[in-house]
This record gives structure tokens, sequence and C-alpha cells, in this order.
């Protein structure tokens, strides 16, 4: 319970007076004190986002390469990057790889969470178990995932190279031939992510009445009907949070491409991420890599409104 | 409810909002205050290197790190007074308490300095200088200490800078180390500078020194090739092919060519008598001897079916452990490299010990230099360092004593870059594992032909540039080798201008 007191009757309940004057502090003090109470926050966002972020910004107009040396360019940085095939080669890829995200994870976690919500799984206990197995590739570490997916996609020792084998099939590079090394990655991008992005699915379709399922089928709805229909529909905002956050994630990918090909090989699995990265800090051109930062940024900021207008018209039909 | 009277009813809980919130601001201020100041503690830990507190923290780095010797850091933890104006002072044996931060990426290479830290050498010279080493992945090494430079603050005294890493440190306006010319003096006499002082050395000065002499032979499983009444050593590459279609079968090559990484190709280059940069930092890979080398590269596995592409990992993309594993399972059975490539394959394949041969570079390739020169690693003092004359120190007993590198041969056969060790006996000794070959005389005989190394600003760019659009395209039979090192010359023009 507060204890609410008049400004009037203050300083006579509380002297805090030197030769009866009152300092500055009690005199401030509550236009102050809120302030203060919220200071830490905006000290540590200024100091960790939003001056990184505008310096970063500043940056990208200077050419700074190497030890102790910068000037300023312009926008020479930016001009540079639409003539910079390793950009464009790293744009494509996690792209691709963007794409593969939202076509294909995406429609699989949600195929997946139907699963478990189907007549397939009518056990509570098993719906608890999937949840549970569904979330464990998260709590595993990157690396031990590339390092497990290394062995399984190695040419000459690889679980997958010896099933192929025994069905008389050719090896294959998985991660050492151009062809086949986005796909690989890929696939263990979908093997890491699916189950999260079904957990999503899971409870959006838990937040869906089960009655307006029933009234469908009372109208004579088949499941197809009620699929497209109906639970679909009531998905939209699990669907957009999905896609949303799967081509923001996709087009930060590093981890997984760096610990699993580093870039390769001649460039198939090179990332936006990971060019900048090798750009930044093994090149040290950190002027061109802070460029290649806000591309990426604008890139997922113009991604993710063309998404929410998507939806949004969705929404209207 | 309380049972206070009105009065105190009506004051004590005013105050006592009033204190709290006194006392919330105090104390916020005073955390606050206390953070900042842990968070000074916590940077002097990591580059005031105490003993206990480097090894600290370099656990907490992920373990990779370890901790600088112990004996050594009990001697400093007894002494005092060590700065940049005592450092002198400790070198002449005098001083005491000097930290000394030593930055590797490789720990097998750090066994011998080690060693040597904690030997009488040593620590009878300097007592209470303590040497901690820090060891990181060795992308993540070279990155974190290009940025420590860069920044100004949290380099190491000195630290290990791999071959092709060395000129990221020379692209801006200052290098970063200290040049060692003045230091190293008339040792240099003493030294086969194509591998000790050349690859990190930037106009004219000396930046680094090491203490490998990388010179490149030809090895072979003398066994196998006795067994199908192969006549060795070989005269010509033609021999080596004839011998190659004898032994090889589906399960068996004679190489294993890498198709990731450029090192077949630089060594093949430089025996035809070339390399990717000329005198003048302008690439010249794309000449007749340079396309011939990456064909004969091609062709081993493709024409001749002599070769196989050798096991690779990102990250490791030389000699990983799937590589040493077919070696092992005789999956390949011969190789060309410098020392430090068979110092990591020995150990895997031990039971092979004894049957192994080994050669200069056989004729028939562009000028057919009996050598090449692939890879190696500096010790570079930084600019940052306050105890540089005792980092020099260390420098200089790690590489310019016969003590020391003989016991970096001892450990992992490198053959030492400092002439005088040559006289050594424990040089000249059989190998074992080569079948009592005196293989330290192959070194010795056929290093004075290494070729130079050509420095240039985009190395490291030109040989990343080489792999992507070169090797993996060539080695993967997607296009010819005329074609990729003339769009390699190409790429580098767009690198030097982009920066």
């Amino acid at each position: 319970m507060s204890v609410q007191q008049s400004p009037e009757t203050a300083p006579a309940i509380r002297p805090r007076t030197r030769g009866g004057t009152r300092s500055w502090w009690s005199r401030h003090e509550h236009d102050i004190a809120p302030y203060l109470f919220i200071l830490p926050f905006f000290l540590i966002y200024g100091t960790f986002f939003l001056y990184p972020v505008i310096s970063s910004f500043i940056l990208s107009f200077y050419k700074s390469v190497g030890i102790g040396s910068r000037t300023f360019v312009g926008a020479s940085n930016y001009v540079q990057l639409a003539n910079d095939p390793r950009y464009l080669k790293a744009l494509v890829n996690t792209t691709v790889y963007t794409l593969a995200s939202v076509f294909i994870l995406s429609p699989l976690a949600l195929a997946l969470a139907m699963t478990v919500r189907s007549f397939l799984v009518p056990s509570p206990n098993m719906q608890s178990f999937y949840r549970i197995a569904f979330f464990l590739p998260n709590l595993t570490s990157f690396v031990v995932i590339a390092l497990m997916f290394a062995l399984i996609f190695n040419k000459d020792f690889g679980l997958l190279n010896q099933a192929l084998a025994g069905l008389g099939l050719p090896k294959i590079g998985w991660l050492r031939d151009t062809r086949f090394a986005m796909p690989s990655i890929v696939m263990v991008a979908i093997w890491t992510f699916l189950g999260i992005n079904s957990l999503y699915f899971l409870s959006g379709l838990q937040a869906i009445p089960e009655e307006i399922n029933e009234a469908a089928s009372i109208d004579g709805a088949t499941r197809p009907q009620t699929f497209w229909h109906v639970t679909l529909p009531l998905l939209r905002p699990t669907i957009l949070f999905v896609v949303v956050q799967a081509v923001i994630f996709s087009y930060q990918s590093f981890d997984l491409p760096y610990l699993l090909t580093a870039g390769g090989p001649s460039d198939a699995t090179l990332t936006l991420a990971m060019y900048l990265y090798q750009t930044g800090f093994s090149r040290f051109n950190m002027g061109y890599a802070a460029a290649i930062g806000y591309s990426l940024a604008m890139i997922a900021i113009i991604v993710s409104i063309f998404q929410f207008g998507l939806f949004r018209l969705w929404g209207e039909e | 409810m309380t049972t206070h009277d009105s009065n105190a009813n009506e004051e004590v809980p005013q105050p006592e909002r009033s204190v709290s919130r006194r006392s919330f601001l105090r104390g916020a201020g005073l955390t606050a205050a206390a953070a900042v100041l842990a968070g000074c503690g916590v940077t002097g830990a990591d580059t005031g290197s105490g003993a206990g507190a480097g090894a600290g923290a370099s656990a907490a780095a992920g373990g990779a790190a370890t901790g600088g010797a112990s004996a050594s850091a009990a001697a400093g933890g007894a002494a005092t007074g060590g700065t940049a104006a005592s450092a002198p002072a400790a070198a002449a044996g005098a001083g005491g308490g000097t930290q000394l931060e030593f930055w590797a990426f490789s720990e097998d290479r750090l066994k011998y300095v080690r060693e040597l830290v904690q030997s009488n050498t040593w620590t009878s010279a300097h007592p209470g200088v303590t040497v901690n080493f820090r060891v990181f992945p060795y992308n993540e090494m070279h990155d974190k200490l290009l940025a420590a430079l860069a920044s100004g603050q949290g380099a190491p005294d000195l630290a290990d800078v791999e071959i092709s890493r060395f000129s990221r440190f020379i692209k801006g306006e200052r290098v970063g180390f200290i040049p060692l010319n003045d230091r190293i003096g008339d040792e240099i006499n003493n030294l086969y500078t194509a591998a000790a002082t050349a690859p990190w050395s930037w106009q004219d000065q000396i930046y680094g020194l090491g203490n490998e002499l990388n010179t490149c032979v030809l090895a072979y499983r003398k066994d196998l090739l006795d067994q199908a009444g192969i006549t060795t050593p070989f005269e010509t590459w033609d021999d080596v092919i004839a011998a190659g279609k004898q032994i090889s079968n589906e399960q068996r090559k004679m190489f294993a060519i890498h198709d990731i990484s450029f090192g077949d190709w630089y060594m093949m280059a430089q025996h035809a008598g070339t390399t990717m940069f000329d005198e003048q930092g302008n690439y010249q890979g794309a000449n007749e001897r340079s396309v011939a080398a990456m064909q004969f590269c091609h062709d081993l596995v493709y024409k001749h079916q002599i070769a196989g592409i050798a096991p690779a990992e990102a990250g490791n993309e030389w000699s990983p452990p799937t590589y040493k594993a077919a070696f092992a399972a005789e999956q390949f059975v011969a190789t060309f490299g410098p020392p430090w490539h068979f110092g990591g394959l020995i150990p895997a394949i031990q039971e092979q010990s004894g049957k192994w041969f080994a050669q200069a570079l056989p004729r028939g390739l562009g000028d057919s230099k009996p050598t090449a020169n692939f890879g190696g690693t500096g010790m570079c003092i930084t600019e940052q360092s306050k105890n540089a004359d005792v980092a020099w120190e260390l420098v200089r007993m790690c590489n310019l004593t016969t003590e020391a590198v003989l016991t970096d041969f001892r450990i992992r056969t490198a053959y030492p870059a400092y002439k005088p060790a040559y006289e050594d006996p424990a040089l000249q000794a059989p190998s074992e594992f080569f079948g009592g070959q005196k293989i330290g005389e192959l070194y010795s005989s056929i290093a004075p032909e290494l070729t130079p190394f050509q420095q240039s600003p985009v190395w490291p760019e030109a040989t990343e540039a080489m792999s992507r659009l070169v090797i993996t395209p060539v080695m993967q039979n997607q296009t010819d080798a005329q074609t990729a090192l003339t769009e390699l010359g190409a790429e580098i023009e767009r690198i030097k201008q982009q920066g």
C-alpha cells in the first residue's frame, strides 16, 4: 500500500534543511527520481546498442583497412556492394537458404505439429514426449550439431555415403561438392530448427477452439476443407511469426555454414553474415563490413515489411 | 496491521520511504561503481597476466588455453618491479615479476617453447619472468590479434603468426609489430632467410622470426614400391606416375591431392620455378609454369588416376584426422610436403615406421627445383608490449639457439632454419621412421634451393581466392587450369582495388 504525501506537508514532516533552506535534492527529488530509476536501461541501451549502431553506420562511410588507417569515402562502400561478385553470391546463397527455411522448413514444421495434434498421437503423454523431443536440438550447441553432421556427411567415412554405397550408389561429397553443399546445409538447418518451429505451430493449433472445428464438421466440411478454410486462417498470426523470424534469422545465418563448410567450396555456402565476418574480422576492412551489415539489416527490414503487408492482405481476404 | 501510535504512524513511514529511495540510489551507485571496478579488475587479469589469473582467464576462454609454466609462475610470484624499464635488467637475469603474454594457435608447435621456458637455460637467465601461454584456434587467434593491435589495447607481448596470415598486418599505416633487424644483427647470416625471416618481412623490415625450415620433399612407402619391383629413388615425375599406376587401385592411390587447399599447387609451382607473386608483388600465377603445376595436380587424379581427393574439413583443410586415418589405412601411400607435414602425419602412422623413404622432388616439371617452401610460423613482438626486451630474449632463445631448435626437432621433427644447429649430431642421426635414412642431410642439402617468399598485402585474400576459384573448380574437374588461373588474376586485381 502506497503512502501519498502532498508537497505542502512534506517539509513539515521531513525537515531536510540547512539553515532553514531546502536542499537542491529535496526540491527536485520527485522530478528527478523517476528518471534515475529508468536511467540504467537507457545507459545500457545507449552504450551497447545505440552507440554501436550509430558508430557502425558512420563507419560504413569510411575506408578502414588494417591498423591505423581510416578515410572518408562517402557512399562508395555501398556502391561497391553492387559490383562485388562475392557479396552478390553471398546474397543469392542467403536468399536460397531463407527460401528453404520459409517454403520447406515451415510447411514441414506445420505438418509435424498437425501430426502430433492428430489422431496419430492420441495419448497426451506421447504428445508431451514429442514436444520435448522437438525441443532437444535447440538445447544442443551448434558446434556439436556441426561436428555430428560433419561426420555423417563425410565423403569417405560418413554414414550417408555408407548407406549410398550399400545401395550401390556412388559417394557424394556432401559438403565438398559445390552442387550439394548448400542442400546439405539446408538439411542440417531443417533438422535443427524443425522442432522449435513445430512447437510454435503446436501452440497456435492449441489456441484454436475445438468448437470451431466441430462446427465446420457439422456443416459438412471435410478434413482438408477444415484445414484450408478454418485452421490455416486462424493460424495466420503464428504463421506470420514463424515466417518473419525464419526470414530474419536465415538472413543472419552464420554458425552452421561456418562450422560445416566455412563458406566453401568455392563460396557455394557463403552467407552474408559470414562474408561480413570475413571482411571485418579477417581482412579488417571495417568500413566495408559495416556497409555489408547495413545492407543485411535493410534486406531483413524490407522483406519483413513485405511479409506483414502480404499477411494483412490475406487477412482482409 | 501496525500497532504504532498515531504520531509514529504519521512520521515513520515517510522517512522510511525517503531513506529507502536514497538507500536504493546510493546502493545502485555503489553497485555501479563496484561493477566498473570489477570490470577494470577483469581487464587487468586478462592483460596483466598474473600467472593464476592468466590461467583462469584462459580456462574461461574455453579450455583451449593453458596457463603459464608453474615453475616460472612461482618465481614470478616472489619477484617484484617488472616494468618496461626493468626489462633489460630482467633479461640480464636481475629483473623480477615480468609477465610475458604469448598467444599461439598450435599446441604442438608450442611444446618446445614451453619446454624451453621451464628449462634451466631460461629460468636461470630470467628468474621471475613468467610466460603466460594462451592457445586459440587458428583463425580466432589471428583475428583477435589483429583486432587488438588495431584497437590499440589488449594485444599480447608476442604471438605466433602463421605465414599466410602475416600480410593482414601490413595493410594499414603501421604494422603493429616491432622491427627485429637490429636485434637479429649478424645472426641473419646463420639463417635460411627464405624460411626464417622473409615471410614476416615487409619493406626491408623483419617483424618476425621463424625456426622451421620448410623444405618440401617427396616421401613414399618404400616397402610397397620394393614389393612391386619399382626402383627408387625416382629420377623423374614420369617414373613416379608409372610407379603410381602400378600400385594404385580402387582401394589405394599413391597421392592425396587437396581440393579446398592451395598447398599442392603452391609446392608444385615453386618446384616448377614460379610463385603467385613476383618481386614487385604483381600476380604471375597465370604463367606457363604455374598452369603446368595446376594441370599436374589435376592430372594425377583424373588423367593418371594415381591420386585421390584428400579428405579435408572446413577449418582444417590440410590434414584433419580423416586425412591421417586414410594414410593409416594405406588408402594413400605417398605424399609431398615440408617437415611439419610429416610431423603431423607420423604420429598417426607409427605402425608404418621404417617403411617410408624421402627424397628431393624429381625432375620433369618446369625448372624442376629439388624443393619448395611451404608453411611456417614466426614469432612477432607486438608494438603494445611493455616488455619488448624480455620478449625478444624469448624469441631469440626459441629461434637462434641450437638447444631450442633441436628441441622442436625432437618433439615434432621440425628441421631448423638456424644453420649452426646442423652441426649437431642429432640432426644428422638416422631417422627411424624413414628407415634409417639421414633425413637431416637431405633437408640441409636442398635448403639452399628454397624459393624466396614473395610477400604481398593481399596474400591471404589471394590464396583464399586461389582455393575458391582455381583449386576447387579444377580439382573437381569443372574447369581447366589456364582459365581458372587467368580468372584469379582478375579477382586479385579486384581485391587490391577493394583494399
